[in-house]
């Protein structure tokens, strides 16, 4: 085991025992008597380890078994096989030194008492973290200003919009100081404001507090923005564990030109010759080179054509981490 | 201290619904207020006990109310449905409080405010018709009293809190649920005390944890225990009271091994 990591895990594994009902009445009479179970494995043996202070990604399609691996390291879900160490502690122990380490913000679950301020839940987490007076109050006061919510904090939490929400659940989560974050889909059903909000906020709250975090999140600009290494996870398995740009160079052989050209009509004929068009209206074509012709290609048309304006982009993160996928899916089936 | 600030905040989350806690506290009055009528009725017509008569069965029937507004604990759907069923025990998991504990802080603000509408209700009762009340003045006996209520709340609360957990293995325990508290009803004196029932049943619900969640508290207001009976009581409330917390624990520590956290 790497003495350095604030995470580490090793073959880990979690399977489920699912009832499969055979259809109709005949089925239902049957099960009074006999019941067939088989074995749903979420996670298969996922192995990586995390310094401390790093900040990744953890990404995956649902179902992916990213929640699931991360309720193990967060000592709610007991292993089926493998190990796990958080900080020198086995999760599962839920010893309280560790859970005052750790943090787990789960985006689609309310923490907060529904009825009160969300002031009253940050004085119970308070109470229970056993968080001191003077800590707590320079606590309260960096983040809530950070979040911007020191005019909500004694408002009911059921008149909180859903972002306002979320900044009093981050906070209630945050208040002891966590050196470990677990955050699942922090982002999700917030507008693109708040989300950059959030983003600015985790990437601060890791900055100034050395705080190893792992994040999972639909919205792949969560990632873009956030994460230098992203491990990604699919059907319960480890698919990449690496940094993101290498992710990108490896899965995309393809990068975005956008060109804006003086004057219409623009050259589509010649721009051919180099690349696929994806889009173009007036004199805005997108065109999709391949990427170690990307620069090649570029600065040919820059001497040959009058361009006021060229993107070379890499590809949505999305279409690489599908790309990713795919070829994974198909190694897969090349192989059985 | 910290204890402390816990329960007082939970206090202002009960607080909030205070109405609730009253509905809540209705329940039991009527029930018994049924059962104060229909003795009043079939008093008057048999041979006076001298054990009892109107005025023992109308402090009987006002005292359960009480017992059951503050002694008795309705965690168990709670614990089975919305914590290990839909998964809100996570919320609990990742902090660092015992899970037992803070449900039992939970509980107390409800136990509290459901109790003290009853014994509002008792002492106004009494002052227009005081002959139908009739307590101990010892305080020696009220002391010790107020010790076995709480270890009768303590057991409630943990037969309860056993009874929840067992949605760690099965997925619809209500049923259950129903026949375990009708068996408390009557064994723990809910319908009559257990003095006026067979000897036989007398025996086993002596025997049974239930007697002394509610029976015994109430016949040790009504100063009908003497003081070594008191002492055996609270002997037999520590010996199930053991029994219990070890069994909470067993099934604690296999029941947590197969939580899914589902619906997290």
């Amino acid at each position: 085991m790497n003495t350095m990591s604030a995470i580490h895990v090793d073959k880990l594994s979690k399977s489920f025992r699912l009832y499969k009902k055979e259809p109709g009445m005949a089925g239902s009479i049957k099960s009074l008597f006999n019941r067939k179970y088989s074995e749903f494995s979420a996670v298969k043996e996922v192995s990586f380890s995390i310094a401390e202070g790093e900040l990744i990604g953890f990404i995956g399609p649902n179902g992916a078994g990213k929640t699931t691996t991360l309720k193990m390291l967060s000592g709610l879900l007991y292993p089926t096989r493998g190990q796990v160490m958080v900080d020198g502690f086995t999760p599962f122990d839920r010893k309280n030194e560790f859970l005052k380490k750790i943090s787990l913000v789960m985006g689609q679950k309310n923490q907060l008492w529904w009825d009160l301020p969300p002031m009253e839940s940050f004085l119970l987490n308070k109470e229970i973290y056993q968080v001191s007076d003077t800590l707590f109050q320079k606590n309260l006061n960096e983040l809530t200003e950070l979040m911007e919510i020191k005019d909500v904090l004694h408002t009911q939490v059921r008149n909180l919009s859903l972002g306002e929400r979320m900044k009093c659940e981050l906070v209630a989560q945050l208040l002891h100081s966590p050196r470990i974050l677990f955050l699942d889909e922090p982002t999700i059903g917030l507008d693109v404001l708040m989300q950059k909000k959030l983003r600015d906020f985790i990437r601060e709250y890791n900055k100034r507090y050395k705080a190893t975090i792992i994040l999972t999140s639909h919205y792949m600009d969560d990632v873009k923005e956030l994460c230098k290494r992203v491990i990604v996870i699919d059907h319960g398995m480890l698919l990449f564990d690496g940094q993101l740009n290498v992710i990108i160079k490896k899965y995309s052989r393809y990068k975005l030109l956008t060109l804006t050209f003086n004057e219409a009509p623009v050259p589509l004929e010649a721009l051919k010759n180099h690349g696929s068009i994806l889009y173009h209206e007036g004199t805005r074509v997108h065109l999709e080179v391949e990427r170690e012709k990307s620069n090649e290609a570029a600065s040919y048309i820059l001497k040959n054509y009058a361009v006021a304006d060229l993107n070379i982009e890499e590809p949505p993160i999305e279409e690489v981490i599908r790309s990713l996928f795919s070829e994974k899916k198909r190694q897969t089936h090349g192989a059985s | 201290m910290g204890l402390l600030n816990i329960i007082s905040l939970h206090f202002q989350q009960v607080f909030h619904h205070r109405l609730r806690s009253l509905v809540w506290f209705f329940i039991p009055l009527l029930n018994n207020l049924v059962l104060i009528l229909f003795w009043s009725g079939a008093l008057k017509n048999t041979i006076a006990d001298p054990n009892w008569t109107i005025y023992t069965a109308t402090t009987y029937y006002f005292l359960l109310t009480i017992a059951n507004a503050m002694l008795s604990s309705h965690i168990e759907e709670d614990v089975a449905n919305y914590d290990i069923q839909q998964g809100e025990l996570v919320r609990y998991l990742i902090r660092p409080f015992p899970y037992y504990w803070i449900k039992f802080i939970e509980e107390i603000p409800y136990r509290i405010l459901q109790g003290s509408y009853g014994i509002i209700l008792l002492i106004f009762f009494s002052l227009f018709f005081g002959t139908y009340i009739r307590i101990t003045a010892n305080p020696l006996i009220l002391f010790f009293s107020f010790i076995i209520a709480v270890f009768a709340f303590f057991i409630t609360f943990t037969i309860k809190m056993n009874l929840g957990l067992s949605a760690f293995w099965f997925k619809d325990s209500r049923g259950f649920f129903e026949l375990v508290t009708i068996t408390l009803i009557i064994f723990s004196g809910g319908v009559v005390p257990l003095y006026l029932l067979p000897q036989a049943v007398q025996i086993i619900s002596y025997i049974l944890p239930f007697s002394y969640t509610a029976f015994f508290p109430i016949i040790a207001v009504q100063g009908k225990l003497q003081i070594f009976q008191l002492f055996q009581v609270i002997a037999m409330q520590l010996v199930w009271l053991g029994i219990l917390i070890g069994l909470n624990r067993v099934l604690w520590k296999k029941g947590i091994k197969k939580f899914t956290a589902i619906g997290q």
